[in-house]
Parts: C-alpha cells; structure tokens; sequence
C-alpha cells in the first residue's frame, strides 16, 4: 500500500516555520480587526456594495433550491397534496367569507374607535420580503432578505411571519437587507406574559444555550405569574420591537442557579429552519438604541 | 485564471452555503462549502495561496453574514495554510490524502471557532460536549464525503497547471 506522507529535508522544515511565521502575524491582524468590529451594527459601503452583487445570485439559488425542494416534496407526497388541497380549497372559501366579515367588524372597529377618540396603536405597515440566503455556520443567525432601503426597510426594524416575531433588521443595502434572528446569540427582546400582562413579569427572551432552535426568557422575579402553555410576546419596551408581536410558548418554568431569579424555556411560534417569506414590521416611528453599551432592555446580550 | 476560477467558486459556494446546504444540513448543521473550496486549493497552491484565498473567502462570509469582519477571515486563511503546509506532505492524486487531511482540519477550526468565541466573550449557543458531538463530528463527516466530490476536477485543473503556476505552487 502507497504511503500518505512523504517525508521532508531540514531546508523544507525552515522554510514551513518562516511561512508560519508570516501567517500567524496576518491572523493575530484579522483577529484585532474582529475584536474591533465584534460589536458592529450596520454595513459600510465596501460591505453594502459586495451584498448587492451577491444578492442576486444567492436570490437564484435560493429561488432553485425551493423549486427543487417542492418538486421532491411533491412527487413524495402526491396524495396527501390531493387531499390537502381540497382542504384548502374549502378552507379557503370559509376565509373568503370570514374576510368579508373581518372586513366589515374592522370598519365598525376603526368607527367606533374614531368616536372615543381612541388612537390606533396596535397596526403596523408590513413589507414583505423573501429570504434569499442563511447565514451557514451557526455562530451568528442571520439571513438576508431580499428588501431593503430601496423599499422602506430601515436598520433595527422587527421582523415577522405569519407564525411571529424573527428578529430584527441588522443592516440595509439599497435592495437587500440583513436580519439578525432571535436564535442568534446576540440578540434579544424584551417580552411579557400575554396571559397576566404583570409589570413584573417582562423578562428578556434571547437562545437558549443549551437548546439550540429554542428560546430562553429570562431575568423573571422567582414568584412571576408564568406557567407552562402561556403565550410570550413582545414588551415594546426598548423601542426596537413593537409591542404585542408574538415570540412563541412556555415549554418550562425553572429557578436559576443561585434561586433569585427563574426563567423559561421557549418554544419559538416562527420556525428558524423554514424562513421563505417574511415581513418587516414598519412602525409608526422607529427608535434606535440610545447607546451600544447600554441598551434599553433589548437589544444586543454581547 | 486561479482568481477567476476562485472568485466563481466563492460565489458559488457562498449562494449554495445559504441555499441547498442550508437545506441538507440536519439539525441546524451544515457543511461549510468555502472550508472545502479553501483546503483543496490550499493544498494544489501551497501555503501562501492556501492563506491568501482562505482570509478572502472568511471575509466574504463575516461581510456577506454580519460576524465581526476578520473573525471566519482568520479561522479560515488559518485552514488554507495549515492545507497548504501539509500539502508537502501527502499524495495528492490519493483522493483520500485531501479527504483525511480536511477531517483534521475541519476539526481543528471548528475547535479554534469555539476558542476565538470565548475569547471574544461571545455567548456560546452550543453546551462543549454538545459541540464536539452535535456540531463538530458531524461537520467532520460532511467536509470527509464533500472533499471526495470537490478535490478530484479541481485537481485534474491543477494538473494542468491552469490553476496555480508550477512555480508559484513551489514557493
């Protein structure tokens, strides 16, 4: 059998230390550039312009994988698409007339609000945008979608689904924009219990370590009126994210090591693996952090 | 011609990073396409090509996926390096000499991935033991079957010198 390794002179061996050298000298450069910019929000323009050419190909490829994705999935499972889509279809004739209902309840709704005077606070304008690229390691959860300043996206926007809230808007190109997912270590949202809707129950929801895929809300006060089952949503507290947007269900309730505080484990309403289409959330008026190094009450956990 | 031919498959392997692998990956887990571009051209260019092109494609990634700019940039010109100094060392018409050689180092990195993380003071998503078993091994595994398929035809291209001249490969 052949070797695998060919053996080397003393000459070979010093020039391979030299190279090392040079290499390591470039790394421990890289790395004081990472450190630097560990905690950078937004993109400068070399960035900016390098997301917009890459954009459209990542957009092709994504759109390819989808093709080929519902191809497989259709051939897979012909028959249970049959039966769905008649489902569907009768589902789809009960929304029709459920919107015309909704419609009707939702005019009758902003007409009596107009006469208490009462102001609308609880709608957002949504864009909606196609993930066109993942982020592939599983350090720093992004994804890039394919809308941005061009269409009224702007840094620090909330990001939805159908199911609930994403993550947030990390930087703008003029026709991509970069969004940073709860499950990405960095962030976090500050979040109450729908049901008790308690001052002293808003805790910091961020991933969970020791779960990846699921979402951790911590900081509770040990007596707080949480249980497993209840809905978590957004506080609107910090200015990042409105408030009333869901995150997803308690699957847990525990103390903490030392026993002052506890948390709960969440399972997220979005699925982080299945991001298509998503929406950003456009509010009535967006407000960044005041500072890096300190944010309201979310923001970035680094 | 290598500039051309490594500008194509960076794009390519950063479209197909975010699209088809993403979707292959099980549990969260995908291989890393650049990390197989950057070991197999590391190991047909030496060392110093090896470097080079690994710091460029680690930096396409921290722009393209918003990590710290020059944080995978180090983790991977080290990979392209370390491919490249081992290059010398083993037969690269085996196929299996680049398969083995990008195991250790997918291993490696990965493990240096973790210590620039704690570092940086990063919060770390991965528990170690759930790391090296959820995230490490199974890297291993796809970088392994993945180089098979990516080292052969960059190495008959090679062989033809039409990706890094003889001498420069010697430097």
């Amino acid at each position: 059998m052949k070797p695998v390794l060919i053996p080397k002179n003393k000459n070979q061996r010093k020039k391979i230390l030299k190279k090392t050298l040079a290499i390591l000298s470039a790394m421990v450069l890289l790395l004081l550039l990472a450190a630097y910019t560990v905690n950078r929000q937004g993109a400068t323009w070399p960035e900016i312009i390098l997301q917009e050419v890459v954009a459209p190909v990542q957009g092709a490829f994504q759109r390819l994988t989808y093709a080929v994705e519902e191809m497989l999935a259709a051939i897979k499972h012909y028959q249970e698409l049959l039966a769905e889509n008649a489902e569907l279809r009768s589902r789809l004739s009960r929304a029709v007339a459920l919107e015309a209902r909704l419609t009707e309840l939702r005019k009758e709704n902003e007409r009596l609000r107009r006469m208490l005077g009462l102001r609308e606070t609880s709608e957002y304008e949504l864009i909606a945008a196609e993930v066109i690229a993942r982020d592939p390691n599983n350090w720093f959860s992004t994804v890039t979608i394919n809308k941005g300043s061009r269409h009224g996206v702007k840094q620090w926007m909330a990001v939805i689904t159908t199911d609930g809230l994403i993550g947030s808007v990390l930087s703008v190109s003029p026709s991509t924009a970069q969004v940073q997912l709860l499950t990405d270590t960095r962030r976090s949202v500050s979040a109450v219990v729908q049901r008790s809707r308690e001052t002293g129950a808003v805790g910091t929801v961020e991933s969970d370590p020791q779960s990846p895929g699921y979402l951790r809300m911590m900081k509770l006060p040990r007596d707080a009126n949480i249980l497993p089952g209840d809905t978590v949503v957004s506080s609107g507290l910090g200015g990042v994210f409105p408030k009333g947007l869901l995150i997803g269900s308690v699957l847990a309730v525990e103390e903490d090591e030392q026993g002052l505080t506890s948390y709960a484990t969440l399972q997220p309403a979005a699925n982080f693996n299945r991001l298509e289409e998503v929406f950003v959330v456009v509010p009535g008026a967006v407000t960044e952090p005041e500072s890096k190094e300190e944010p309201p009450q979310e923001g970035d956990v680094s | 011609m290598v500039v051309l031919i490594t500008a194509l498959l960076f794009v390519l392997g950063i479209a197909l990073q975010g699209s088809v692998l993403a979707l292959a990956g099980t549990a969260g887990v995908h291989p890393d396409f650049l990390l197989i571009v950057t070991v197999s051209l590391g190991i047909l260019g030496g060392p110093k090509n090896g470097a080079i092109i690994g710091a460029c494609a680690g930096l396409l990634q921290d722009i393209l996926f918003g990590s710290p700019l020059g944080f995978f940039a180090a983790v991977k010109m080290l990979a392209g390096a370390l491919a490249g100094m081992f290059a010398d060392d083993i037969y690269k018409d085996m196929t299996a000499a680049p398969m083995t050689l990008i195991a250790f180092i997918s291993a490696f990195t990965d493990l240096f991935t973790y210590l620039l993380i704690k570092l940086f003071a990063l919060p770390l998503p991965y528990a170690f033991s759930a790391y090296l078993q959820e995230y490490v091994a199974v890297r291993i595994a796809y970088h392994f079957f993945l180089t098979g398929v990516i080292y052969p035809p960059l190495f008959r291209v090679q062989r033809r010198h039409a990706l890094f001249p003889e001498k420069s490969v010697e430097e």
